[in-house]
């Protein structure tokens, strides 16, 4: 094995222990005592997501904390404002879970399964975890620097989950009318 | 049909539960403690007897929570600098000692019962860590207004 095969395979180890990492640690601090999947879940909006994130990621609010010139303060809203992105970035990941659960329930009692659906639902539910993870490992890294620049791709990824949800939705609602009649 | 007379009728006990009560509770944060507080720790169900008496104890209750999601949505949009004028003007109104008040609200983290339960656990743990930053912010200005007082704890 040459050098640069070693070095490519190294940096692929500790990117997926990375990723590992970055999935772990979202929501250690505020983890509830009963698993979420007790709890019914709470409805996701589009738009709640979004004014959700522009107020985590919010400019304005680091530049207030700045201008209180306590150092003690500042690294408890960086310490705090990356634990909640974590936290929403590890939220996006659990409804895509969710979401991916139900639909393979709903799918294998399918009577006639829809191949393309089914596919896109596949890419959706992945591509939604590996960006999820991605951003987490960023602002794992990066902390609240990072936090200020992934408002656009968190948004993003928040209407993807979105859109992934209707797709599922449509598909077992198709499933359900054909199984009725 | 039914659901649109419960409907009105929710929207009427809220008007009521804003002009009479809320109108008469000063500031957002003392207004979302109270609406917290009608709520029963164990059944999570809202209790007013005003309310109750007037619409009856379900209509009394749906709008109690209703008044309470909208109430803490309006704080959970707050920069972070109005809120933390919320918080200060809440724990300068009972007159009580403000740094005790500050310490208290540090050590036992009251305010962890005050979102309502339909909201999604990252605008509740958003809005905690809020709080809990402008704790920090009030706590490092009371320090610097009063560099004679001894504060008890540091806040974490």
């Amino acid at each position: 094995m040459t050098l640069a095969a070693f070095i490519f395979v190294l940096i692929g180890f500790l990117l997926v222990v990375a990723l590992m990492l970055a999935a772990r640690t979202d929501s250690e601090e505020s983890s509830p005592a009963i698993s979420d999947d007790a709890a019914p879940p709470s409805p996701f909006s589009r738009e709640s997501a979004a004014h959700l994130l522009s107020r985590i990621f919010s400019a304005s609010d680091l530049q207030y904390v700045q201008r209180q010139n306590n150092p003690h303060v500042l690294r408890l809203f960086r310490h705090e404002r990356k634990r909640v992105a974590l936290l929403f970035l590890g939220d996006l990941r659990a409804r895509t879970h969710q979401i991916k659960t139900v639909h393979a329930r709903a799918a294998l009692n399918a009577i006639a399964p829809n191949p393309g659906a089914e596919v896109r639902i596949a890419v959706g539910y992945f591509s939604i975890l590996f960006f999820t993870a991605m951003l987490s490992l960023l602002v794992q890294i990066f902390g609240i620097s990072a936090i200020r620049f992934l408002a656009a791709p968190a948004s993003a990824l928040a209407a993807h989950l979105s859109r992934l949800a209707q797709i599922s939705q449509s598909v077992r609602d198709v499933a359900e009318n054909s199984s009725v009649r | 049909m039914h659901a649109l007379v419960e409907n009105e009728f929710i929207e009427s006990a809220c008007r009521n539960l804003q002009g009479h009560t809320l109108s008469r509770v000063p500031g957002l944060f003392a207004q979302l403690i109270y609406l917290a507080s009608t709520r029963d720790y164990l059944s999570g169900v809202y209790h007013h007897d005003g309310l109750e008496y007037e619409y009856g104890s379900e209509v009394a209750a749906e709008a109690l929570k209703r008044c309470h999601t909208e109430l803490f949505a309006k704080l959970v949009a707050l920069p972070l600098s109005a809120l933390v004028d919320e918080l200060n003007a809440y724990l300068t109104s009972s007159g009580t000692d403000f740094a005790h008040s500050l310490l208290l609200w540090d050590k036992l983290q009251i305010y962890r019962v005050t979102p309502p339960l339909d909201c999604s656990r990252v605008s509740a743990e958003f809005f905690l860590s809020n709080v809990k930053i402008a704790l920090a912010i009030l706590y490092s200005r009371a320090r610097n207004h009063r560099p004679d007082q001894q504060f008890a704890l540091p806040l974490q």
